[in-house]
């Protein structure tokens, strides 16, 4: 018989209702045209971005964290896509750093398919999407934005400390920074040190911004329900266990 | 292979592959948990063969450099013969030997230290030119920072006995709850972004044309 | 003269001289113990000798300067109570620092290899391999570092799983904690700590403070305050007083930066008021 393992029966619950409301709110959007995102400052200056870089002449430089591949990566595809199709609208260049060899193929067609997609194949440059790896990205990102003189940065991704290395550098030759990760330890540098700044789960919706797929904002609208039922939990949670009961505890726990 | 295929084919691997591991993770299924624990294994395996694409996109890129005598190509070759030469070394005399030991002991791991020493010197320059009290929520951020870096070391027992405790108290209750907040709604951004990824909603990457 | 344009190469070099005094000439700064690190020693104390450690070591050049200290001091803690040691990376580096351990402090306490500690190889694929690890950590593991097979290895043959571990420490600047508090930790409920760089509070505080973690080791701080624990004095201890001028430096430069800031936002004020006059 299938029986649900100990302790993640209340997880599986969440689980099929977060479907199933994502489901709906996929339903109602393909129907509708009215689609409820707030303005997302940074993703909006993307464009800005773009075009100081092709006044300025220079390139923009696209740097991913050095973390490990997980969902901020595939949220930083997105963003990527979108400035790569940009880039390649105004024949400006965008040098891509890349610290992680198992997604080097997915990054080069990416970018690839923004330049195919704008119609402009023959303006791809392979070069331009560099494996760094992740012992040596930071030195090489640094000697990047010094010789290049990158007009734009673009960090997005799974960030460490190299997050104010870069923020600094690209400072020193006068670019314009956008940035977003969702690693807490790492959003106050990027706040500090960027002109815009993606906080956390906003770079997970940055695809759905981007793209205005009435699916993905499906998906997004059933994160914000779920939210605010982690929120009702807390509430409740905490004036349960104040009160000392456990029932919750024992509920959640099973 | 025609485009939809190179589209299709890894949407569909993600999608059983996605299945069967969130069944594995809620589910005693024997057949199941024996699929699941290979995939996760065949992770581990494509992971470490990454490694290749890895070294063949640097020697393809800084080839390249040298074919067309770019600037600093010069440390396009060192690059090439340094990678080249560890990786034989290695292959022919394990990485337990005294020869690799010796570069690896004497050469990268105080480089990369140095490297990452750098950091002081970046977070320096963010000191004196990023950290601006321009409105009173940076004020309030200002302030906690100073507390908690003061707190954190001796120095700070010296100015004042309570730095220690008040620094205890920053990192626990604000700290924590606001970081919690923040944790939560990440948390549920990846659950959102790895179901649409799993479903194939999510298709930036795949590439691809037509987007 | 503007101040906020100063040549920021003047900045490093008082940075390079406030770091290095105390390096030639120690302060003895005071050091306070922290609830998380005492709660890490009491968990070592608590274990009985005998007990099976496993030490998920993903120290790397990157980290050395705090996680390596954090490691050591904790692997003395546990050499000096007798406990069994078993080391794991998902670092590349990580098997280095392992066998550094194995033959700067395991060995000339007496252990004897393979019945005492393991040195195991590193495991590409980060969770996933922690994954592989906590379900059939036998069969991840066929061999060791130095390839001899696990069936030769007495103190492999005794961890049929996590049941069978007392303790599980974490050293990383990344995410490694979390991957064991949610593969190990939820599932078997072995007790976990954490050795981190300083910034990773933000990351673990919430699960030290649920309790998740039985204990939290920050930065080179934490490392400092566990040496003072077990009183051995390290690496940890030698470098807080540099510690300590450098985040004051950090702090005055932070302050002066904005006191200039806000007398030149006062000045283009005070000039701007006057030129509509």
């Amino acid at each position: 018989m299938w029986v649900i393992r100990t302790g993640r029966v209340s997880v599986f619950v969440f689980f099929v209702l977060f479907a199933y409301l994502g489901y709906m709110a996929m339903s109602r959007f393909k129907k509708s045209r009215d689609l409820p995102i707030r303005r997302l400052a940074g993703l909006d200056a993307i464009d800005e971005a773009v075009g100081r870089i092709t006044e300025m002449g220079r390139p923009a430089a696209f740097v991913f964290g050095n973390g490990t591949l997980e969902a901020q990566w595939f949220a930083a595809f997105d963003i990527l896509r979108y400035c790569s199709r940009e880039t390649a609208k105004y024949n400006a260049d965008m040098i891509v750093c890349n610290p992680l060899a198992e997604v080097q193929p997915v990054v080069e067609e990416v970018v690839r398919g923004a330049y195919i997609a704008e119609g402009k194949p023959q303006d791809y440059k392979p070069d331009n999407v560099r494996y760094l790896s992740d012992t040596g990205l930071r030195a090489a990102v640094l000697g990047i934005f010094q010789r290049e003189k990158v007009a734009a940065n673009f960090m997005f991704g799974n960030y460490y400390h190299e997050s104010v290395i870069f923020a600094e550098a690209g400072n020193a030759v006068g670019a314009i920074q956008i940035s977003g990760t969702a690693n807490t330890h790492q959003i106050p540098f990027f706040v500090a040190s960027c002109d815009y700044t993606l906080l956390g789960e906003e770079i997970f919706a940055a695809g759905t911004y981007l793209s205005r797929d009435p699916a993905q904002v499906g998906s997004l609208v059933a994160q914000e329900y779920a939210k605010y039922f982690a929120v009702i939990v807390l509430i409740i949670g905490t004036i349960m266990s104040t009160m000392g009961y456990k029932t919750l505890d024992q509920i959640l726990s099973r | 292979m025609s485009k939809s295929f190179r589209r299709e084919f890894p949407m569909w691997v993600g999608l059983v592959v996605g299945i069967v591991v969130i069944i594995d993770y809620f589910f005693n299924i024997p057949v199941l948990s024996i699929l699941s624990k290979e995939i996760v294994q065949w992770r581990n395996i494509v992971a470490a063969f990454a490694l290749a694409l890895g070294v063949g996109n640097l020697t393809r890129i800084h080839s390249h450099a040298i074919g067309q005598k770019k600037e600093y190509w010069f440390f396009s070759i060192l690059l090439l013969v340094t990678m080249y030469g560890y990786i034989a070394l290695g292959l022919i005399t394990t990485s337990k030997s005294v020869p690799y030991r010796f570069f690896w002991d004497n050469m990268f791991q105080p480089l990369s230290g140095t490297w990452y020493s750098m950091t002081v010197f970046y977070m320096t320059s963010a000191c004196w030119r990023a950290f601006r009290i321009k409105t009173p929520q940076a004020a309030v951020m200002m302030g906690a920072a100073v507390l908690a870096m003061l707190g954190q070391v001796g120095i700070g027992q010296v100015i004042w006995s309570q730095l220690p405790a008040i620094k205890s108290w920053l990192q626990g209750p604000p700290t924590t709850a606001g970081m919690r907040g923040i944790t939560i709604g990440a948390a549920l951004g990846m659950i959102s972004m790895s179901f649409r990824v799993i479903l194939g909603l999510e298709r930036s990457h795949l590439g691809g044309v037509g987007e | 003269m503007n101040m906020l344009k100063t040549d920021i190469r003047i900045l490093h070099a008082i940075l390079v001289l406030v770091i290095l005094f105390p390096l030639f000439r120690p302060m003895g700064l005071p050091l306070t113990i922290t609830k998380p690190v005492k709660d890490a020693y009491d968990l070592v104390e608590s274990l009985p000798k005998g007990s099976i450690v496993l030490h998920a070591n993903d120290v790397a050049p990157s980290n050395e300067a705090e996680n390596w200290c954090q490691l050591l001091a904790m692997v003395k803690h546990n050499v000096a109570k007798g406990h069994r040691i078993i080391l794991v990376s998902t670092v590349a580096e990580g098997p280095m620092y392992s066998d550094r351990i194995r033959r700067e402090v395991a060995e000339p306490a007496g252990y004897v290899y393979g019945k005492d500690i393991v040195v195991l190889p590193y495991r590409a694929g980060n969770e996933t391999a922690v994954t592989a690890l906590a379900e059939d950590f036998q069969g991840s593991y066929r061999a060791d570092y130095y390839g001899t097979p696990s069936s030769q290895l007495s103190l492999m043959q005794e961890v049929k799983s996590m049941k069978d571990i007392a303790m599980v420490g974490c050293w990383t600047s990344g995410d490694l904690g979390l991957w064991y508090i949610r593969q190990v930790e939820a599932k078997y409920k072995t007790p976990t700590v954490t050795g981190i760089v300083a910034v990773g509070l933000t990351l673990y505080g919430p699960f030290q403070a649920s309790g998740q973690l039985k204990g939290l080791l920050l930065g080179q701080a934490g490392a400092a305050e566990y040496e003072t624990l077990i009183k051995s004095p390290g690496k940890g201890l030698a470098a807080m007083d540099a510690q300590s001028m450098g985040h004051l430096y950090m702090v005055l430069l932070i302050v002066i930066a904005n006191i200039f800031y806000f007398q030149a936002k006062r000045q283009s004020a005070a000039a701007a008021g006057k030129g509509a006059r």
